[in-house]
């Protein structure tokens, strides 16, 4: 009944409920079943938590593992739109500085928001910082695709070399707003350098979760335009693809998922580099089937990282990008030695 | 028919094509010869819509390509360029049913599979399906794109020309494959089917085209039947290079010897 396609799938989502279940009931305070049924119990009926467990449970661990687990899913289809887009197996928000872009601009709605009269600031947070982080991000990705587009041969080296120095400008930006910052939020600022689910809300949860649907229902029109862009643009235009038209909506979405993302949990690294390839290994190059078990193993790669991040040296936490870096930047060297030389684009 | 009016188009101040007059008729093969830069590959752009910005009106069956959307013109019109780069690992089979990608919304039907099969079949590449595209040889990459660009405008039930645009099909191939493909495109090439081509072997245009197109420094300096286009005095005006043609007793189609 199950061929080797819906193995992976099948593996992979059992793998991801395991790692959720541990995320939910391991760290800094142990929550058992019991403790879990409970909480579930009271809330639907309305009752208020009876143990400083459930309120755990329900106010801080559960929000933690849904927003993780969604924006590990957003993060490595970001990875596969981009990689699809750039024909490059190399590119993901990451690296090419799109998530620097994002926090920079987040960064300044944190530090500069002091200084907004008292009426405007109940609607600072929810507004401005996914503004002005995608304000930050979509200039970055169009500095790095403007420059690939710039040649007739855009090679990996140059668009990696651009998002190098994209990546040193959104942290130089970052570094002048912590410069500028008042002491706490300086302390935010550097915490989000590196990512980390720590403050995670129910709030966000549902705006990443909202997201994530849209992103499902619009991938439909993106499976044939992504495979024909294997083949390349000219390729691509020939079988139909409204190219230009595709790139605009591509980028745009991409670029909301990664400034939404990025204004909650700061930049986490290499998981939109790791996932997809990861995944390519099983499933081959369609993006039918890249797509949606990037989203189940990104969101178990990302729950992972996130569980070891609160457990290595708990009660103590490290932010979650130290992680994601360590395991990404060994097979980023590995993609890189065998992918440097290939033209990217014709 | 595919009908090319006053065509100019120059990049950056540089003319690369002047006054270009074609039509392009179905049933027949037709084959563009020319020297290096002298425009091929920008005719076959503007003919097939890649390039959008030209001096001159380009129609299919009496219609402004302009007035035709990218995805409606890719159900009767494709395109094999001579980029083979894929930068991911990626099978055989997956490849060629990309050709069918303009027939179908999300889901591949009966009939766009049993197109596909025909044409592994006919194209003797069976042993290469499950392959993966980067690791094949030159040739082999060649006659898997061959086979997906075919897929594309197989379809004879569409009740509307059919237009195949070739550039440099040949490259990569050995003489054996190269016959091969010439052979199978003759044979395929039907009342409703425009094939154009770039070559650069004038041998072959003498064997195997219906009408040949000579570019030079983007002007169309002949066209015609391929006897009457490919004389000694027009070869060594567009590729300053004396050749002869010898007429062989027993052949259908002289050669040229240079």
């Amino acid at each position: 009944m199950f061929n080797k396609k819906n193995t992976i799938y099948l593996v992979s989502s059992i793998l991801l409920c395991l790692i959720m279940l541990a995320s939910i009931q391991w760290g800094a305070v142990s929550i058992t079943n019991q403790q879990m049924s409970d909480a579930i119990q009271h809330f639907f009926q309305g009752k208020a938590p009876s143990s400083i467990y459930e309120g755990v449970f329900l106010q801080i661990r559960l929000p933690r593992v849904l927003l993780c687990l969604f924006s590990g899913a957003i993060l490595s289809v970001s990875g596969v739109f981009m990689q699809g887009l750039f024909r490059n197996p190399l590119v993901e928000p990451g690296i090419i500085g799109t998530s620097a872009g994002a926090a920079f601009g987040a960064s300044i709605v944190f530090v500069l928001a002091v200084y907004l009269p008292l009426e405007y600031k109940s609607l600072v947070g929810p507004l401005l910082v996914p503004l002005f982080a995608f304000m930050g991000a979509i200039l970055a990705t169009f500095l790095v695709y403007a420059v690939s587009k710039s040649q007739q041969k855009t090679n990996v080296l140059s668009i990696l070399l651009v998002g190098l120095a994209i990546n040193a400008m959104g942290l130089s930006g970052m570094g002048f707003m912590t410069y500028l910052a008042r002491d706490p939020q300086a302390r935010s600022i550097n915490f989000w350098n590196l990512g980390t689910f720590s403050g995670a809300n129910w709030q966000q949860v549902l705006i990443v979760m909202s997201l994530l649907i849209i992103v499902i229902f619009s991938i439909f029109n993106f499976i044939k335009p992504l495979n024909a862009l294997l083949l390349g643009e000219e390729e691509a235009l020939h079988l139909g693809v409204n190219i230009k038209q595709f790139r605009r909506k591509i980028l745009l979405i991409n670029t909301i998922m990664v400034a939404i993302v990025t204004s909650f949990v700061g930049v986490i690294g290499f998981v939109g580099l790791i996932v997809p390839h990861i995944v390519r290994q099983f499933v081959g190059s369609d993006h039918k089937k890249i797509l949606p078990a990037s989203m189940i193993i990104g969101a178990a790669v990302l729950l992972l990282a996130d569980l070891l991040a609160r457990l290595l040296l708990a009660p103590s936490e490290i932010p979650i990008g130290i992680i994601t870096s360590l395991v990404g930047a060994p097979i980023f060297i590995f993609l890189l030695k065998k992918n440097l030389f290939i033209k990217s684009d014709a | 028919m595919l009908k090319l009016q006053d065509i100019h188009y120059n990049i950056g101040g540089k003319q690369i094509l002047s006054n270009v007059n074609v039509q392009f008729t179905p049933g027949h093969l037709h084959m563009i010869l020319g020297p290096n830069g002298s425009g091929k590959t920008s005719l076959m752009k503007i003919a097939s819509g890649q390039i959008e910005k030209f001096q001159g009106l380009v129609s299919y069956d009496n219609l402004s390509i302009k007035e035709i959307t990218t995805a409606a013109l890719a159900t009767y019109r494709s395109y094999l360029s001579q980029q083979n780069n894929i930068p991911f690992p990626i099978k055989v089979i997956e490849l060629i049913q990309m050709g069918r990608y303009p027939h179908y919304e999300y889901q591949a039907t009966t009939k766009d599979y049993e197109i596909i099969h025909e044409i592994i079949d006919q194209l003797e590449i069976n042993h290469l399906q499950n392959r993966d595209f980067n690791t094949l040889s030159g040739g082999e990459q060649q006659r898997v794109q061959f086979a997906r660009v075919l897929a594309q405008v197989w379809d004879k039930t569409l009740g509307k020309n059919r237009f195949l645009f070739l550039d440099e099909p040949l490259n990569n191939l050995d003489i054996q494959f190269q016959k091969y493909l010439l052979q199978t495109i003759q044979k395929f090439i039907s009342d409703d089917m425009v094939v154009i081509m770039v070559v650069h072997d004038i041998n072959w245009a003498l064997a195997y085209a219906d009408k040949v197109y000579l570019l030079k420094e983007g002007n169309l300096v002949a066209q015609g039947k391929p006897t009457e286009v490919i004389t000694s005095s027009l070869i060594a005006n567009v590729f300053n290079v004396n050749v002869q043609i010898i007429n062989i007793p027993g052949q259908k189609h002289p050669i040229v010897a240079f």
